[in-house]
């Protein structure tokens, strides 16, 4: 589904990511993980299209998307969340929802004409979603307004009620800094999604967390991967012990 | 919902007060106050569009009323076109111009954007200056016609000559201006410019071509400016450099500020109070600035949402005290102040 052939980025004389190859298969979940600086969040960026790559190629359902504008990407099927949480911190729940309703383009947003009643134009299942993360009291309120935990839930959230629907979800340290109550309802998310036909890519450091969601992991160490396979393969994976480690 | 109810209370009281003016203050001086908020009613909407709902913190907005002014006039004094026709030829200009300056500016963002805007606002206005064949220089130039009114069959010819008529130009020109910028910023379009303001990076990520709709806000934005000065300057009969410097866009954001950034009614209450200020308390101009100055940080401080968050709380106090005892007593309305949440 996505592929990255031969990707590298340098910023300055950096090498922030260098010669990476990975591939990310339909309906799966994928995490991506390695020590802090390893590339893991520039490897998002140049998916994502935030940043340019200088050299290799990446391919979405076979087409290159390197070289697109974010937003051409985002309407192939890629959505994320960032590291830093990103949010409208002023809309409501509802209102962040209904924005990711809307038409794209500026030319339809002008033409369309629909009536402002805003929970209306919820999702289908946005009543289901909220409830289940325990949001639904909370959807008026300003995003702003929610605790850590809400919020990173409720950017999960948003990008799977989002229309049109992305198929590759990109998420970058969706667990840090929440409590393991929340986690368990992140997992349950995210598998429950996979099962309903999206694929997931991961950025995450709670390790025993993302040994049992994921079918394989991709280990990044100084920009270059050092490891990729299931959990039990990396979990012995002298590589990855020494990258983490040291030796 | 109450508060959209409260809203429209509030703009039939808009609408009532505006076209009942003439009536209550007929006296010419009062008509030409009048005239003045109204100009500046259009002139701060407009602005509001572009800082106030998409955040983009642009400062030429008087290069642009200045190009609806001065390109009015000059089509008309030098091609020989007719009023209307040179009006909108003006506001397209405008609109052009702001195309290409925001398809480079508007890729820089907060200080920055505001340092290229206000280069280009100098450039105006040292071109103004300085292409005397043209514009006549400092001196400026003085405007010998005044606009002619629609044909209209069985009727004979008729303009724009009285300052009745001249009011009443003003006052349906800035309600349409209200009413568009209100129905842009309550729109689908209006909730991506607002997400735009908050978090660009994430709109973009989500899809939304955020160079697009920044640059709409500017071109549109500018476009309402330049029909300001375009129906401004045959009234005023005089136009001059020094109307449209950066002074001008400043003394603009600060009725946008007092009267309430991101508000429909913010403008208007801004206008009402920055233009009949000086008349009432007799102030001079050169001490004009400070004593806005003055007010500007009060209201910072005292009041951010300005002065459209006063009468937001004056509604709610008054709502309150009328329906105060019972179940049924009306919810109180937070969206007043900012009728485009609702």
């Amino acid at each position: 589904m996505l592929e990255l052939r031969d990707v590298s980025k340098r910023f300055g004389g950096i090498g922030a990511v260098e010669s990476l190859s990975l591939a990310v298969r339909e309906h799966s979940i994928t995490a991506l993980i390695g020590p802090n600086g390893s590339g893991k969040t520039v490897t998002f960026n140049l998916i994502t299209g935030l940043s340019r790559l200088d050299h290799g190629e990446i391919r979405f359902n076979g087409a290159r998307i390197d070289g697109c504008m974010p937003d051409r990407i985002a309407l192939h099927g890629i959505a994320r969340t960032f590291q830093h949480l990103k949010l409208f911190p002023e809309f409501s729940i509802v209102e962040t929802l209904v924005l990711l309703q809307q038409p794209r383009g500026l030319g339809s947003s002008l033409a369309s004409v629909r009536p402002r009643m805003m929970p209306d134009r919820l999702p289908a299942d946005a009543q289901e979603l909220l409830e289940f993360v325990g949001l639904w009291d909370k959807r008026t309120e300003p995003a702003g307004s929610l605790s850590y935990g809400q919020q990173k839930l409720l950017a999960l959230v948003s990008l799977l009620t989002m229309e049109p629907r992305p198929s590759l979800i990109l998420l970058d340290e969706p667990m840090a800094g929440i409590n393991p109550t929340l986690i368990t309802t992140l997992v349950r998310l995210i598998r429950t999604y996979r099962e309903r036909g999206r694929t997931f890519l991961i950025i995450e450091h709670d390790m025993a967390v993302m040994m049992d969601l994921c079918e394989t992991l991709i280990v990044l160490d100084h920009g270059r991967k050092i490891a990729e396979g299931p959990p039990d393969a990396i979990r012995v994976d002298a590589n990855v012990i020494e990258a983490y480690f040291g030796r | 919902m109450s508060g959209g109810a409260a809203w429209r209370i509030q703009a039939l009281a808009f609408v009532a007060a505006g076209t009942a003016y003439p009536w209550l203050f007929a006296g010419e001086y009062m008509l030409h106050l009048g005239i003045l908020v109204c100009l500046y009613i259009i002139l701060t909407s407009s602005l509001n569009l572009i800082i106030g709902y998409t955040g983009q913190f642009a400062v030429a907005h008087a290069s642009f009323y200045g190009i609806g002014a001065y390109g009015a006039v000059l089509l008309v004094t030098r091609l020989g076109l007719h009023y209307w026709v040179a009006w909108l030829l003006a506001i397209l200009l405008a609109g052009l111009c702001a195309w290409v300056i925001g398809f480079s500016a508007l890729r820089l963002k907060g200080a920055y954007l505001a340092i290229c805007t206000f280069a280009f606002s100098e450039l105006f206005r040292l071109m103004l200056d300085n292409w005397t064949t043209l514009t006549n220089g400092a001196n400026g130039i003085i405007v010998r016609f005044v606009p002619p009114g629609p044909r209209l069959p069985g009727m004979p010819a008729w303009s724009f000559d009285s300052r009745h008529r001249a009011y009443y130009l003003f006052w349906i020109l800035a309600a349409l201006v209200v009413w568009l910028v209100a129905h842009v910023v309550t729109s689908d379009t209006g909730r991506v410019l607002k997400a735009i303001r908050q978090d660009e990076i994430l709109a973009v990520t989500m899809g939304f071509p955020a160079m697009r709709y920044k640059l709409f806000a500017f071109v549109a934005g500018s476009m309402l400016a330049a029909m300001a000065g375009a129906t401004y300057a045959p009234y005023i009969s005089f136009i001059a450099p020094d109307l449209f410097d950066i002074n001008e866009t400043v003394y603009i954001m600060m009725i946008m500020m007092i009267g309430g950034i991101r508000t429909v009614a913010g403008p208007i209450w801004g206008s009402i109070l920055l233009v009949s200020l000086p008349q009432i308390l007799g102030i001079k101009p050169s001490v004009r600035m400070i004593v806005y100055g003055f007010i500007l940080i009060v209201i910072m401080i005292r009041l951010p949402g300005g002065l459209s968050q006063l009468a937001a709380q004056v509604g709610r106090a008054l709502s309150r005290s009328s329906a105060a005892p019972g179940p049924g007593a009306a919810p109180t309305s937070p969206t007043l102040a900012k009728p485009d949440d609702a």
